[in-house]
Formats: C-alpha cells, structure tokens, sequence
C-alpha cells in the first residue's frame, strides 16, 4: 500500500507533470515476468522513472537490483529500498569470494519478476554512456530464456546528476528498444546489447551535455 | 517560394487544434496538450484570481521546462536555470498582488540579478554571456511577457472597470485563436503563409495579413458586445493582439529552425507543443495591456 502510494502520490506526479516524459517503444515493455530492464544509468530518478512506465497492476513484480553499499548505507534508505523500492541489493565489490552476488536477482526471475538493471554498475557522467559490465550478461546466462529490453534514459542527468542536491527539471526521454535474446556467448550479448544501446541513443539525436 | 512549417501540427490554439483534431488521430500529437488549451479558458472564467494565477503560471512553467531542454546548456549552468525557474512565482505573486507596476518591473530587474550573478558565478566570457542571454529571453518571454493574461485578467488599472477582467480576457483569448483558425485554414487550402525568411515581406504573407484583418473585423463588431471597449479601440485592439499572435508564431518557429526542431516530424513525439501553444500570447499579452493602459488609464 505504502509503496502504491508513494508512486501515486509522488513519483508519477514529478515524472509526469514536474518534468515530463516522453516514451517511444512502449510496445515492448514486457506485462509480465520474467523480464530484465537493461538501461543507462544517470541519476538516481532513473529507477523511479523506469518503475513509473509500468501500469499499477504489474509494479508489485517490478523490482531494481540496487548497489548494496548505497542503498543499504543507512537504517532510513534500507527501509525505503526494502519496503518501498522492494529492491534487490547486489555487493558491487564482493567480501566473501564464495558468495553469489547474483543469486538473489536469480531466483526473483525465476519466481516471474521484472528486474530493472543498470549494466554500467553506477551513475557515471551525466548523459553519457559509460562502459557496459559484463554482470548483465552473467545474470542472462543463468537464466537463458529471458528476455533483456533494452531501455535509453535522456533527461534524468541534467535533472538530478551524481554529486548534487540541485533539482532542475528538464524534459526527459525513455526509448525502449526491442527486446534481446541469450544466444551462448557473454562477450557477443554483451555487444549486441551495446550495439542497441547505441542505436536508441542516435535516435534520440541529442545535443552533447557538457 | 514560401515553405509550410508544421502544417498540420504547429498550431497550439484551441479552434485550430479542434480543427486538427482528426488529424491528430494517429496519435502524434500529445493528447495532454489539449488538457492545457482547455484550462488556459478554464482559467479565465474562474472566479478565484488566486487559482487562475496557479494555472497561468503552471503553463508558463511547462513552456520555460520545454523552452530549457531545447537550448544547448552547459553542466555547470544549472543553478541559473533554478533561478529561472524561480522567477515563475516571484512574478505571479507580483501579478497576484494587484499593484500593476510591481508587475511590470520585476521581472527585468530580476534578469538583470541574473546576469550580475551568472557572470560572476561562471566567468565573464562569450559562453557565459551567450547561456545568460538564453536564459533570459526565455523567462522574459514565458515568464514576464505571458504573465500580462494574469494582469489583463484582473484589469487592475481602473476601479471604475473592476470585475471586467473576465470578459476581457476570454475576448482577448478569442482574438488569438480566431487568427491562427483563419491562418490554419489558408494553409489547409493551400495557401502557403510563412515565407523562407518569415520577416521578408512577400506574398506569401498575405495569408498572415488576411487572418489579422479577420481578427480586426471580428473585435469591431463584437468588442463593444463583449466588454467595455468601443468599436474602434477594440478593432484597433484586435489589429494589434493578431499582429502580435502572427508574429510571436513566427517567432517561435525561427526558434525551432535556428535549432533544428522546426519539424516535429523529424523529433520525438513529446517536444515542441507547449511553445507553439505559448508564444501566440506572449507578445500580444503585454502589447494589449499597455494599448488598454493608453487609451483608458
């Protein structure tokens, strides 16, 4: 209920009328699960927009794998990640070399959720794609037969980028990509997988952000 | 020969966007655009100034939001993009407080706090210079210039004429879009009305002309209905609101050309239309107030 409300009343509000959004391939938002998001990450709204494309009916089974170091840094942000974002905290430098930081986003796919994954592992350079990690397609591998939408964020690093409190609302863009297909090799997803990304953002032909 | 930018989409006026409507179907243009047209007439007929002034200053909001993600910025500028946005209700609460000339000096002043500031802050070079004169244009014209409908509203220069402002406005609003429906039909039968350079005058301005003779005839012979104006100032007035309305399209498309986004065609759907719907107004808004403020202070 609390998270119901928390997108009712806050984060449609701000994604929609705050800075407004603008989405192209809707179409391919998967309706059910298992699916996994792939998109660029830029802010921290990112999550929050990425979650508010879906309709309500499908959100209790949209779960972010969020950076355990970040979201569980504080008694207040652990609440929020758990009961609000029900988000699944991933270890980006692992402690126990026998742990498996992907076993919890496993077993959420395979109990049919969406997971929203940001494959570059941080929030790099407002509005710049950084290195895509091979974590995206370590998780694909292990569960073969789900399918990764590509997603392209623009907007949200302007708005609301690494390192600063100012809120300054720009006109933002989602464009969702077709959907990809594990085919056996890491290294040749993770290539089709950037390849796409590439190509949303040329779509979107958007002056540099310097 | 003239070209026909947005033919069929540029227009954010209510009659020609309901004559575009099926146009529309396809689903290209965005269906909350309508919602804003609609509330721009709600707002005038609202007996709360109070809310009206919240809903022109949300639409002036949306327009310098749209007006920002177009212009090329740098990073580090954002905090003067804050402050420009901080104008919108700074200014509407000058609008608010009835006393006309807080109005109509505050906003300069406050761009010239901006410039003083901006170049401090970020250096006094060409870009700096260049990203203030951005922003500036920008909260002058979607801020201060359309905040005049908040002031024609509420007509606060004569006692005698209070409680007119209604009336005003909604002829003021009419004016508007009975030029751009005369202009969009003249396109829509195929007369071509925005010339390559749209300042050079050719031909293919007459539709343009047509359309702001219409609004004059229009404001002869139903000012003086409608509200306290005689039939000459009213059609004088109508003369100077669709002069204003054509040129303030115009303008806002030579924005769109000078950054490529003259075609919504070629942008992604969601980007271009609060501008169109805004600009029409912005010149036409402050040109009424003081044409009014002469001729009845």
């Amino acid at each position: 209920m609390l998270r119901f409300l928390f997108f009712a009343l806050i984060v449609h509000p701000i994604v929609r009328v705050i800075l407004g959004w603008n989405v192209r391939g809707r179409e391919h938002l998967p309706q059910s699960g298992p699916a996994i998001i792939a998109a660029n990450h830029n802010s921290h709204m990112d999550t929050m927009m990425l979650m508010a494309l879906f309709p309500f009916a499908v959100l209790p089974k949209v779960r972010p794998v969020a950076a355990a170091d970040y979201w569980l840094s504080s008694p207040t942000l652990t609440w929020f990640s758990y009961n609000i974002l029900r988000a699944i905290p991933i270890e980006r430098e692992r402690q126990d070399k026998n742990s498996d930081p992907l076993a919890s986003s496993v077993a959420a796919l395979e109990a049919g959720d969406i997971l929203i994954f940001f494959p570059e592992g941080s929030r790099g350079e407002p509005e710049q794609l950084s290195t895509f990690k091979a974590g995206l397609a370590l998780l694909v591998e292990r569960v073969p037969d789900t399918p990764v939408i590509p997603i392209f964020l623009h907007g949200l690093g302007k708005t609301w980028p690494k390192g600063t409190g100012l809120f300054v609302p720009f006109f933002c863009h989602v464009i969702i990509g077709e959907p990809l297909r594990w085919a056996g090799q890491r290294r040749e997803f993770m290539k089709r997988f950037k390849a796409q990304m590439h190509q949303l953002a040329a779509q979107g032909n958007f002056p540099p952000w310097q | 020969m003239g070209v026909t930018v947005n033919r069929w989409k540029g227009e954010g006026t209510l009659l020609s966007g309901m004559l575009r409507y099926w146009e529309m179907a396809r689903g290209e243009i965005r269906p909350w655009l309508w919602s804003l047209l609609l509330l721009l007439y709600f707002a005038a007929i609202l007996p709360s100034q109070a809310v009206t002034l919240l809903i022109l200053g949300f639409i002036s909001f949306q327009a310098l939001k749209e007006y920002f993600s177009i212009i090329p910025m740098r990073q580090s500028e954002r905090p003067l993009l804050l402050l420009g946005y901080l104008s919108i209700p700074l200014q509407f609460i000058c609008v608010g407080f009835s006393e006309y000339g807080l109005a109509l000096g505050f906003t300069p002043l406050y761009i010239l706090v901006l410039s003083i500031v901006g170049l401090q802050r970020f250096g006094r070079t060409p870009q700096t210079l260049n990203s203030i004169l951005k922003i500036g244009w920008g909260v002058f014209t979607l801020v201060y210039a359309f905040s005049y409908i908040g002031l024609l509203a509420q007509w606060p220069v004569r006692e005698d004429l209070a409680g007119n402002g209604v009336r005003l406005l909604l002829f003021f609003l009419t004016m508007i879009h009975l030029q751009s429906a005369v202009r969009f039909l003249l396109e829509r039968w195929g007369i071509d009305i925005w010339p390559r350079n749209v300042f050079n005058s050719t031909l293919d301005g007459m539709g343009g002309a047509a359309s702001i003779l219409a609004t004059g005839v229009f404001a002869w012979s139903v000012g003086p209905w409608f509200t306290w104006l005689e039939p000459q100032p009213a059609m004088l007035a109508g003369l100077v609101v669709s002069t204003a309305a054509y040129i303030g399209t115009a303008t806002v498309r030579a924005v769109q050309q000078a950054l490529y986004i003259s075609e919504e065609e070629h942008l992604l759907p969601g980007m271009g239309g609060i501008l169109n719907l805004v600009y029409p107004f912005v010149y036409a808004a402050p040109l009424l107030f003081f044409l009014l403020l002469a001729l009845y202070r």
